[in-house]
C-alpha cells in the first residue's frame, strides 16, 4: 500500500513540477548560448552601434532570466509540494485519503519520500544546470571552458593524496546531515499545517503559517538551551585544540584532531535534529489520527 | 413500469396487491415467470426485502409457486386465480358502496347508477392486453 | 453472518464540552437498507464519520464487522460524504483507476458501464463537469465496490428527479445480503420506500430503531408524518 501511496502522490507532485524543471533547463540553455555568444564577439574592433549592444542586452537578460527561473523554480517546487499537502490531507481531498485502507503512517511515509525525492531532483537539476552554464556558457576560447574543472580537479588531488580515501567519512557525514535537516524542515512544515487545521477551521494555512514559527520560536530556545548546557564542554574542547601545536603537524594530522574534536558535537546534533524530527513525525500522526475534524 | 405507492400503509401489501392485479388483469399470465426478487425491485423502486415478503405471502396463499433453481411462477391453477379475482371483486365492491353510501347514496339507487353508465359506455370490459 | 455490519457500544463523542453523540447503543444487520433521519444537527454526520474512521470516539466504541475502525474496516467501507472530495484536477478515468488501485472489491467494469450509461465522458477533468455531475461521478465510484458497509451521506439532495430515480435505483441494483446500506437524508418521503428499517437521532441520541413497513401497519402512517410529529418544531 505505501508504493501505491507513493506511486499516486509521485504523480500529483510531477504533474506541475516536471514543467517547471524543463523551464528551468530550457532557461539555462537559452542563457547559455546567449552568454556564449556574447563572449565570443569582439567589441573592441567595432563601434559599438545599436544592433551589438541590444545583443548585449539580450543576453544579460537570459543571463538575469535563468537565475530568475532557478530562484523562481525552487520556490515553486516547495510551495508545491506544501499546497498539495495541505489539500490531500487538510482538505476536502481528506474525506478521500482517510477513507483508503492504509495506515496514517504510511500516508505521512508517502508524503515525506515523495516530498524528499523532488527536493532531490530539484537540486539536482539546478547543479546540472550550473555546470551547463559553467561547461559551455563561460569558454573564452573554445567551445567549452574546462578551467574551473581543472581546478576542482586538482583541489581533490591534493586533498586524496593528504588525506586518502578516509575523506569519504566527512563527505558521508556532511550527506546523512542534508538528508536528515530536509526531513526536519519538510516535516516541520507538514506538522505546522496540521496544527493549522486542527486548531483552527476557517483559517487553516493562516494558522498553519502562524504555528510553522512558533515551532520555530520553540526549537531554537530549546537549541539555545542546550548550547547553554553544554557550552562548559565546549570551552574544554577548544581549549585542547589550542594546546595542540599546529606547526609541527602535517595535513593527515591536523585533519585527524580537527575530525575527531566535532565527531562529539556532530553525533549529537545530529541526533537532536533527528529526534525532533521523530517527533514531528509521531506528533503528525496522532492528530491527524485524533484530532482532526474535517468540515 | 414505475408503480406507484403511498407511503403511510405498508409497503409489501401494496406490492403483493399491485402483483395480484397484475396476475388478474393477465399482465402476467397463468404459469409465466417473475421476474427475480431483484428485478423486481429496481422496477418498482422498492426495497427487495420488501418484494420477497410480498412474494412470499402470495406464495402462501398459492398465486405464486417457486420452482427451485429457475425462479417463481404464477400459478397454473385456474381456480386460485378466479378465488382471488372473487375476491378482489368483492373488495373493489364493498368500497365502492361505502363510497357511495358516505355521499348520500342509497343501494337501489347506486345501482340504477351503475345500470344506467352500463347503458351509456357499454359494460366497461376492457382487458389489459387487448 | 451472524455479526453485525455495524455495532456501537456506549458511543460518546464530544467537540470542545459539546456532546454530538451520547451513548449511542445500535447494531445494524447486513441484507438491510437503512435511513439515519435527523433534524441538522442530531449526530447523523458525526455517527458516519465515527464509521468511517474520520473521528475517533471520546468513550464507547464502533466497530464494522467486528473491527475496530482502522485499515480492516476502511476496506469494507465505502463512503459517499455530502461533499465532492474527488481531486479537481484528475479526469474521470484517472479516478476509476485511483479507487482500482486501491481498493480490491472495486468493480471496474461496473463503473465504466454505469460511467457510460450516465453519459459522462472518461477522459473529462472532474474540474471540468458541473456539480451535479461530479456527485454522479462519485455516486458511481462508491456503488462500484462490493463493500459490506455503503454510508451514503445526502446521496440524493440537490439533485434533480430524474437522477433521484437513478440513484435510488443503482442502490436498488447493488442490493446484497451481505451488505448494509445507511442513507442519511433529509428527503424522507422521496426515499422510505427503499427503506427496510429507520432511524431517528436526536441531539446525539438514538429516538426511534425500527422496520418502515411495521411502523405503517402499526400507525398508519408514513414515516415522513411520523418524522414530523416526532420532531415537531
Amino acid at each position: 500500500m505505501l508504493g501505491k501511496l507513493i506511486k499516486h502522490d509521485f504523480r500529483s507532485l510531477s504533474r506541475v513540477l516536471l514543467p517547471t524543471q524543463l523551464a528551468i533547463l530550457g532557461a539555462t540553455i537559452l542563457a547559455t548560448i546567449g552568454f556564449a555568444v556574447n563572449l565570443k564577439m569582439d567589441y573592441s574592433h567595432v563601434q559599438i552601434n545599436g544592433v551589438l549592444s541590444l545583443i548585449r542586452v539580450i543576453t544579460g537578460l537570459l543571463s538575469g532570466i535563468m537565475v530568475v527561473a532557478i530562484i523562481a523554480a525552487s520556490i515553486l517546487v516547495a510551495f508545491i509540494i506544501f499546497q498539495r499537502f495541505y489539500k490531500n490531507l487538510i482538505s476536502d481531498e481528506g474525506y478521500l485519503t482517510f477513507t483508503l485502507p492504509v495506515t496514517t503512517t504510511n500516508i505521512l511515509w508517502s508524503k515525506l519520500i515523495t516530498a524528499m525525492i523532488w527536493t532531490l531532483i530539484s537540486s539536482a537539476v539546478i547543479f546540472v544546470c550550473l555546470n551547463i552554464f559553467v561547461l559551455f556558457g563561460t569558454g573564452n576560447d573554445g567551445f567549452v571552458n574546462l578551467d574551473a574543472y581543472r581546478a576542482i580537479g586538482e583541489a581533490l588531488n591534493a586533498v586524496n593524496t593528504a588525506i586518502g580515501a578516509r575523506v569519504i567519512w566527512p563527505i558521508l557525514e556532511i550527506i546523512l546531515f542534508i538528508l536528515i535537516a530536509a526531513a526536519n524542515n519538510i516535516l516541520q512544515i507538514y506538522l505546522a499545517l496540521i496544527i493549522g487545521g486542527v486548531v483552527s477551521h476557517k483559517h487553516k494555512v493562516l494558522a498553519g503559517i502562524g504555528f510553522y514559527f512558533a515551532i520555530n520560536f520553540a526549537v531554537s530556545m530549546l537549541m539555545s538551551i542546550i548550547q547553554f548546557l553544554f557550552s562548559g564542554s565546549m570551552l574544554n574542547s577548544f581549549n585542547n585544540l589550542n594546546g595542540i601545536q599546529w606547526e609541527n603537524k602535517n595535513a593527515l594530522e591536523i585533519y585527524n584532531h580537527l575530525f575527531g574534536a566535532i565527531q562529539p558535537y556532530y553525533w549529537f546534533y545530529l541526533g537532536l535534529i533527528l529526534a525532533l524530527t521523530v517527533g514531528y513525525f509521531l506528533l503528525s500522526r496522532y492528530l491527524l489520527k485524533n484530532k482532526l475534524n474535517l468540515e | 413500469m414505475a408503480w406507484q405507492f403511498s407511503n403511510d400503509k405498508p409497503i409489501y401489501v401494496q406490492v403483493s396487491d399491485q402483483i395480484v392485479s397484475g396476475i388478474l388483469t393477465g399482465t402476467f399470465k397463468m404459469g409465466e415467470k417473475l421476474p427475480s426478487v431483484r428485478e423486481f425491485a429496481v422496477i418498482a423502486a422498492v426495497n427487495p426485502n420488501t418484494v420477497q415478503k410480498a412474494l412470499s405471502e402470495l406464495e402462501s396463499v398459492g398465486l405464486i409457486e417457486t420452482q427451485r433453481n429457475t425462479g417463481k411462477y404464477v400459478t397454473q391453477e385456474g381456480s386460485i386465480i378466479e378465488t382471488a379475482r372473487t375476491k378482489r371483486g368483492e373488495l373493489l365492491a364493498t368500497e365502492f358502496l361505502k363510497n357511495m353510501a358516505a355521499l348520500g347514496y342509497t343501494g337501489q339507487q347506486t345501482i340504477r347508477l351503475i345500470e344506467a353508465a352500463c347503458k351509456e359506455g357499454g359494460d366497461g370490459h376492457e382487458r389489459a392486453d387487448a | 453472518m451472524s455479526e453485525p455490519t455495524l455495532e456501537c457500544r456506549g458511543l460518546t463523542k464530544y467537540f470542545g464540552t459539546n456532546p454530538a453523540l451520547h451513548n449511542l447503543n445500535i447494531s445494524l444487520p447486513a441484507g438491510k437498507i437503512i435511513g439515519l433521519l435527523g433534524p441538522n444537527g442530531s449526530g447523523k454526520t458525526t455517527l458516519i464519520k465515527l464509521a468511517c474512521g474520520l473521528l475517533t470516539p471520546s468513550e464507547g466504541e464502533v466497530r464494522v464487522c467486528g473491527y475496530a475502525p482502522g485499515v480492516e474496516s476502511k476496506a469494507l467501507v465505502s463512503y459517499l460524504p455530502e461533499r465532492t472530495y474527488l481531486p479537481d484536477w484528475m479526469t474521470v478515468m484517472e479516478c476509476i483507476r485511483y479507487f482500482q488501485d486501491f481498493y480490491a472489491d472495486f468493480d471496474y467494469e461496473r463503473a465504466v458501464s454505469m460511467l457510460q450509461s450516465l453519459q459522462v465522458p472518461a477522459n473529462a477533468v472532474m474540474k471540468t463537469l458541473s456539480k451535479g455531475t461530479k456527485e454522479k461521478v462519485q455516486l458511481v465510484l462508491v456503488m462500484s465496490r462490493r463493500a459490506r458497509l455503503y454510508l451514503l451521506d445526502e446521496p440524493i439532495g440537490g439533485v434533480d428527479p430524474a437522477a433521484r430515480d437513478y440513484i435510488l435505483g443503482t442502490i436498488l441494483k447493488n442490493y446484497s445480503e451481505e451488505s448494509t446500506v445507511l442513507i442519511s437524508t433529509h428527503l424522507i418521503a422521496d426515499v422510505e420506500k427503499v427503506l427496510d428499517e429507520f432511524i431517528f437521532i436526536q441531539n446525539g441520541q438514538l429516538v426511534s430503531y425500527a422496520s418502515t413497513d411495521s411502523l405503517r401497519e402499526d400507525l398508519g402512517k408514513s414515516i415522513d408524518q411520523y418524522f414530523r410529529e416526532v420532531f415537531r418544531c
